[in-house]
């Protein structure tokens, strides 16, 4: 059974094909099924994860999934940061890292959407201002946003 | 800013699935945005005055 209703799809559909430009690629950090897993180490939202992400890739030739197993792909998954699962990291035009960490849901949701499209056009409605500051930053900056459902 | 900058690396974590994270940084409400560890500001905030919160805590990472 599809996570995204018919009108939602089609929704999306139409965003991706009138505001997406360059392809942007989703590495997406699971746990692949096993009979071995220990029941403490199950990652209980990755399934529901992995098929959000592949109903939404599907929708657009200029998003492509890339699943990664968090297990066995250990350098992988350090080089792109990532330290817990579901993880996503979209790669598109941006400079700096940019990851969701969890099951994206409610207005979650359209904000990993908008970050595609923004990631495919590598632009931002930031004010010059912002701009000017950023790029004269001194030091690194990692943000971590902290959320739920909504 | 992480479209923008290679300085900047951003992530959201959904804390309900990380239980640990909400302990960590103590989550009583959200959105609550951790800049380098060390800063943090709980709901949301205009976008320059967020600006000045990245970049004073990135200026907090260069003093010795």
């Amino acid at each position: 059974m599809s996570l995204l209703s018919t009108d939602m799809r089609s929704q999306l559909t139409d965003v991706f094909s009138q505001r997406m430009q360059d392809p942007v690629t989703l590495h997406f950090f699971t746990q692949k099924s096993s009979l071995l897993i220990v029941p403490s180490q199950e990652c209980y939202t990755c399934h529901d994860a992995g098929e959000l992400y592949g109903e939404v890739t599907s929708l657009s030739d200029k998003l492509k999934l890339e699943t990664h197993d968090f297990l066995a792909e250990t350098e992988e998954a350090k080089r792109l940061g990532v330290e817990r699962i579901p993880a996503l990291v979209m790669q598109g035009k941006n400079k700096g890292a940019m990851r969701y960490f969890g099951v994206p849901g409610g207005y979650e949701f359209g904000v990993v959407i908008e970050a595609l499209v923004d990631l495919s056009r590598g632009s931002t409605q930031l004010s010059p201002e912002t701009r000017r500051q950023i790029a004269e930053l001194p030091a690194p900056v990692h943000i971590k946003v902290l959320v739920t459902p909504t | 800013m992480a479209i923008e900058s290679p300085h900047v690396s951003a992530d959201v974590i959904e804390v309900s699935e990380f239980p640990d994270v909400a302990q960590r940084y103590q989550v009583r409400g959200v959105p609550k945005i951790v800049i380098n560890e060390k800063t943090s500001i709980e709901g949301a905030l205009p976008e320059a005055q967020f600006v000045s919160k990245v970049v004073e805590a990135a200026s907090l990472g260069t003093r010795t």
